[in-house]
């Protein structure tokens, strides 16, 4: 197992980005990753981003312009249930893309 | 499983409402006013809605998930509303995607950590376009409730 950290965004920081990361752990679990999240609103984002902690982010309301230095994926997929396995699809590159 | 702690006072068949607003100020009223949520959520909803939009385009089928932050809610729980007419929200991530709303799952969450099975549970009943379809029709409580647990039965 790979082990990753995963930044999830929502409004709230608590209720989508919450739904995002038990997601995330399930299906990235399947595809043979070990993940850890942290759940933040995103005002919060660009500075835990910047924390070198997280190896990329995804979220389901829009980042504040920014520098990230991490790959960023839409995961609105994940919510609807619609266009789900191309979300996971996303994460797992972007997670390649970082040597993960 | 959801359907379990679904309480038949939180639940608005046959909702009228000509605004997200007057959605707030009906549902999020009631879940003030069984105690599950301080006075201040019904208000906190209406701001946060206003920059993080939660109107959700499942398929051919509009709802909302309004929510707010922890600090305006007691204990957690789920107000179900279906409105008689259709409620324009726009679509969560965006502020120009439009949404009409037929059902709405309104969340009092206190804690994600300890209600996420229940919030992955909650997506995974409102993913189902049969459900969805059910639910909007039913005018019955109860019958929302045993539509939800027999989705729920079968995941």
């Amino acid at each position: 197992m790979k082990a990753v950290n995963i930044l999830s965004v929502c409004g709230s920081g608590t209720v989508t980005s919450s739904m995002v990361a038990a997601k995330l752990k399930e299906k990235l679990g399947d595809r043979g990753y070990s993940v850890s999240t942290t759940e933040a609103r995103p005002t919060e984002a660009l500075n835990l981003a910047q924390s070198g902690r997280f190896d990329i982010i995804t979220h389901t309301s829009p980042l504040p312009d920014g520098d990230y230095g991490i790959p960023a994926v839409n995961a609105f997929a994940c919510i609807t249930g619609i266009g789900e396995d191309q979300f996971f699809d996303q994460v797992e590159e972007a997670l390649k893309s970082v040597g993960k | 499983m959801i359907w379990e702690d679904l309480n038949e006072n939180l639940i608005m068949p046959d909702l009228k409402a000509g605004s997200s607003d007057e959605v707030f100020q009906q549902l999020g009223g009631l879940l003030v006013s069984e105690g599950y949520c301080k006075s201040s959520y019904v208000q906190a909803l209406t701001e946060r809605e206003k920059d993080f939009p939660t109107g959700i385009n499942m398929g051919n089928i509009g709802i909302a998930i309004p929510h707010t932050d922890k600090e305006h809610v007691i204990k957690g729980a789920v107000a179900i509303g279906v409105l008689k007419e259709p409620v324009h929200f726009y679509q969560m991530g965006t502020n120009d995607e439009n949404v009409e709303a037929k059902l709405i799952f309104m969340l009092a969450v206190k804690d994600p950590k300890e209600h996420l099975v229940f919030l992955q549970r909650i997506l995974m009943v409102l993913q189902d376009q049969e459900v969805l379809k059910q639910l909007i029709e039913t005018k019955n409580k109860q019958e929302i409730i045993n539509i939800i647990k027999e989705k729920e039965e079968q995941l």
